[in-house]
C-alpha cells in the first residue's frame, strides 16, 4: 500500500505536483505549502495551497505580482485566501498527490465554476459525456 | 494521533523560503536555499521542516534531477552532476533564525549533502 | 478477430491522421523547388516522431499522466509557464494554419471563397469538438485521411523516371537555383512540418483518456512504429508528385489548388476529389487535435480537469479555452492573411519550441518514479540523445535562416 515518503525535498516531491482525489481525478496542483510555526519551534505543513493566490507569489518577479494583481481584482472579499487543502486530507503520493476528499467538495476551484455558469452551463448538451 | 502538536503560530508559506539567503552568524554567505527537507509522520500535517538544501548559485533544481542519481542518458548525468557540485544541507537545529521578511535564514553551520539513490 | 480490427483500425487511422496542413504545403512546396533533395529529413522526422511518441505514449501508459503535466513538476513555475507560452502559442498558430487549410479545401471544391468559409469551418470544428465522442473522431478523420493514398496511386500513373527521383533523393544538395541557405532553411521546415509539438501533446492526453495501462504498450508501438512512418512515406508521395510535375517547369506551389494538381493531371477529376476529401479530413482532422491540445496543455499546466471523457460542464475551464481558440481563430483569418503563409510560419516555429517539448519527456522517460522498471533502454536513450542534438540544432538554426532567406524565398 502507497502512503507517504519518509522525507520530502518539497521542491522536488511535492511542489508542481498534481493533486487528485479518490477517483483519481484533477483537483489542482500544488502551488505552494502552508507552513505553521508549532509551540515548540518547529514549521508543521498545514495545507496545500493552490490557485494564483498561491502560484503568484511564488513564480516571483513581475509576472507573479500580476498574476496576484489580477487574482485580488477578481476576488469579491477584500483580503483573499488561496485555495486550500488541509494537509491530513493527503493519502498517500506517489507520482501525484492523491487526498480523501471529492474533487467538488473541497472547493478550491473558483475559475472552474465561474466558467462553468457563464459560459459552459449555457451551452445546450453541458451535462452529457461523451 | 500527535495532536497536542497542534499548530497555533505564524503562517507562513513554503515559497517564501525558496531563494532565501543563507548567511553564517557573521554574516558571511553560504549560499540560497534551493530546497526544503521535510521530515515527521504518520500524517503529512505531522511533517515539519528537517532542513535546507542550499546552493551557492540559485535556485531552480535543474528539471527537479539535482539531487537524485537517476539513470539515463549519460550526457544529462554528466550535467547535472557539474551542476550540483555546491549542495550542500542544513539542519533544522543549526538555524539560528529565519528573517521571512528579509527572506534570510541564520545558520550556525552546513553540512554535506548525501545523494538520494534512484530506487533499483 | 476483433482485437486484430481494433488493432488494425489504430494503424490506419495513425496512418491516415499523421498528414496535416504543414505537411501538406511544405512537402509540396519543397518537392517542386528542390525535388526529392530533401527527402531524407522527412526520414529523419519521422523516425524522431516514433522515437518521443513512443516515450510520451509509454509516459501515459505507465505512469498515467499527460505531458504538459509532467512538464510543470520538472521545469517548476517560471520555466514551466514560459515552455507554456511558447508551445501553446506555436500549437494556436498551427490550429489557425489547419483552419484555413480545411476552408481552402473547401474553396476548391466549391469555388465559394475561403473567407467565407472560414467562420462555418471554425463553427463546424467547435461543435464537433463540443458533441462528437473522441474514438468517432480520431476514427472518422484518420481513415478518411488514407484518400491521400491517391497521391502515391497518382505518381504511378504519371510513370515517373524512377531513376531520376532515386538520384535526388540519394544527393542531399540544393539543386540549380537554390542556394544552401534556402536548402537548409526548408530542411527546417520540413522537420518542423514532421516533428510537430502538438502531436506529443495530443497521443499522450488521448492515452490517459483512454486509460492506457503498461499492457497497451504493446499496441500503441505498432501504431506509432507502423503508422507514422507509412504516414511519412504518404507525405513523400505528395513532395514526389510534385517534383515530377513542377519542378521541371520551374513552377513553385504557392496554392493548396496546386498541391493537389499533379493528382488532377494522373487521374483526371476523380483524383482531384479524393485528394480534396483527403485534404479534408487531414486538415479538420489536425485542427481537433491542436484545438484539443491548446485545451490540454493549460489545463494540465494548471491542473484542470479536462478532456472529452467526462460531462464538459466538469471541465468547464478546459471547454472554454478550446471556445476561445475557435473564436479568436476567425479573425486572424479573416484579415486575408494567406493561410499557406501561416502554415509556412507555423512549421518554422514548431521547429523553433521543439526542444521544449522534447527534453523534458526525454527526461520523464528516464525516471523511476514516473516510470518504474519501464524507463528508457539504452536504445531509446541513444536515439533520444542524438535527437535532442538535432533538434536543439534546428530549433538554433531556424530563426537566423528565416532572416537569411526574407521566409523562404
Amino acid at each position: 500500500m502507497t502512503s507517504l515518503r519518509a522525507t520530502y525535498d518539497a521542491g522536488l516531491h511535492l511542489l508542481d505536483r498534481q493533486i487528485v482525489d479518490p477517483d483519481d481525478a484533477p483537483v489542482a496542483n500544488v502551488d505552494d505549502l502552508e507552513l505553521r510555526e508549532r509551540a515548540d519551534g518547529r514549521l508543521a505543513v498545514s495545507a496545500l495551497l493552490t490557485g494564483p493566490g498561491a502560484l503568484g507569489p511564488r513564480t516571483g518577479g513581475r509576472l507573479g505580482s500580476w498574476m496576484v494583481a489580477i487574482w485580488r481584482r477578481l476576488r469579491p472579499d477584500a483580503d483573499p485566501q488561496p485555495g486550500r487543502i488541509e494537509a491530513r486530507l493527503v493519502t498517500h503520493t506517489d507520482s501525484a498527490v492523491h487526498v480523501s476528499a471529492r474533487a467538488r467538495d473541497l472547493r478550491v476551484d473558483g475559475f472552474e465554476q465561474w466558467a462553468r455558469a457563464t459560459v459552459i452551463d449555457k451551452i445546450p448538451g453541458a451535462g452529457r459525456a461523451e | 494521533m500527535p495532536s497536542e502538536s497542534a499548530a497555533t503560530g505564524a503562517v507562513h508559506r513554503l515559497g517564501e523560503l525558496l531563494g532565501a539567503e543563507v548567511v553564517l552568524p557573521d554574516g558571511t554567505k553560504a549560499g540560497q536555499v534551493h530546497d526544503v527537507r521535510l521530515a515527521g509522520g504518520p500524517g503529512l500535517q505531522d511533517y515539519v521542516v528537517d532542513g535546507f538544501v542550499v546552493r551557492a548559485r540559485g535556485e531552480g533544481a535543474f528539471l527537479g534531477y539535482d539531487r537524485r542519481a537517476v539513470l539515463g542518458p549519460w550526457l544529462l548525468r554528466a550535467l547535472v552532476r557539474a551542476a550540483n557540485r555546491d549542495a550542500r544541507y542544513v539542519r533544522w537545529r543549526a538555524v539560528r533564525r529565519i528573517d521571512w521578511e528579509a527572506k534570510l535564514v541564520v545558520v550556525e553551520r552546513l553540512d554535506p549533502l548525501e545523494d538520494e539513490r534512484a530506487p533499483a | 478477430m476483433k482485437r486484430i480490427f481494433a488493432v488494425a483500425l489504430g494503424i490506419l487511422t495513425a496512418i491516415g491522421g499523421f498528414v496535416d496542413i504543414g505537411d501538406l504545403v511544405t512537402n509540396a512546396l519543397v518537392g517542386s523547388r528542390f525535388g526529392m533533395s530533401l527527402a531524407w529529413v522527412v526520414v529523419v522526422g519521422v523516425v524522431g516522431i516514433c522515437v518521443f511518441s513512443e516515450m510520451s505514449g509509454r509516459v501515459a501508459a505507465v505512469s498515467g499522466r499527460a505531458t504538459f503535466d509532467l512538464v510543470r513538476e520538472r521545469l517548476g513555475p517560471r520555466v514551466g509557464l514560459a515552455n507554456l507560452v511558447a508551445s501553446m502559442g506555436v500549437t494556436f498558430l498551427t490550429f489557425i494554419a489547419e483552419i484555413g487549410g480545411v476552408a481552402l479545401s473547401l474553396e476548391i471544391a466549391t469555388s465559394v471563397n475561403e473567407l467565407l468559409w472560414v467562420p462555418v469551418v471554425a463553427a463546424l470544428l467547435w461543435i464537433v469538438l463540443w458533441r462528437v465522442r473522441f474514438a468517432v473522431l480520431e476514427n472518422v478523420f484518420g481513415l478518411l485521411g488514407l484518400s491521400l493514398v491517391v497521391f502515391a496511386v497518382a505518381l504511378w500513373q504519371l510513370s515517373p523516371d524512377w531513376g531520376g527521383l532515386w538520384q535526388q533523393v540519394t544527393s542531399p544538395s540544393p539543386p540549380s537555383g537554390e542556394s544552401w541557405t534556402q536548402y537548409s532553411y526548408y530542411a527546417v521546415a520540413l522537420f518542423g512540418a514532421a516533428l510537430t509539438p502538438y502531436e506529443v501533446f495530443f497521443f499522450s492526453s488521448g492515452g490517459v483518456e483512454e486509460r492506457w495501462t503498461a499492457k497497451d504498450v504493446a499496441t500503441m508501438r505498432l501504431n506509432v512504429f507502423l503508422g507514422f512512418p507509412l504516414g511519412g512515406a504518404l507525405s513523400l508521395t505528395i513532395a514526389a508528385v510534385a517534383a515530377v510535375v513542377f519542378l521541371p517547369a520551374g513552377v513553385q506551389v504557392e496554392a493548396l489548388v496546386q498541391v493537389a494538381l499533379p493528382v488532377a493531371l494522373a487521374l483526371g477529376k476523380i483524383g482531384l476529389v479524393i485528394a480534396l476529401i483527403g485534404f479534408f479530413a487531414a486538415t479538420f482532422g489536425a485542427a481537433c487535435e491542436t484545438g484539443l491540445s491548446v485545451g490540454y496543455s493549460i489545463a494540465q499546466f494548471y491542473g484542470w480537469r479536462w478532456g472529452k471523457f467526462v460531462p464538459p460542464r466538469q471541465a468547464a475551464r478546459f471547454h472554454l479555452v478550446v471556445l476561445l481558440c475557435t473564436v479568436l481563430a476567425v479573425p486572424v483569418l479573416l484579415t486575408t492573411v494567406d493561410p499557406i503563409a501561416v502554415t509556412e510560419y507555423s512549421v518554422v516555429f514548431s521547429a523553433l519550441a521543439l526542444p521544449l517539448t522534447y527534453l523534458p519527456i526525454l527526461v520523464i522517460a528516464n525516471d523511476p518514479d514516473y516510470m518504474g522498471k519501464r524507463v528508457n533502454g539504452r536504445l531509446a536513450n541513444a536515439l533520444g540523445t542524438v535527437y535532442l542534438v538535432v533538434i536543439v540544432v534546428a530549433s538554433v538554426a531556424a530563426i537566423p535562416l528565416m532572416i537569411l532567406t526574407k521566409g523562404g524565398q
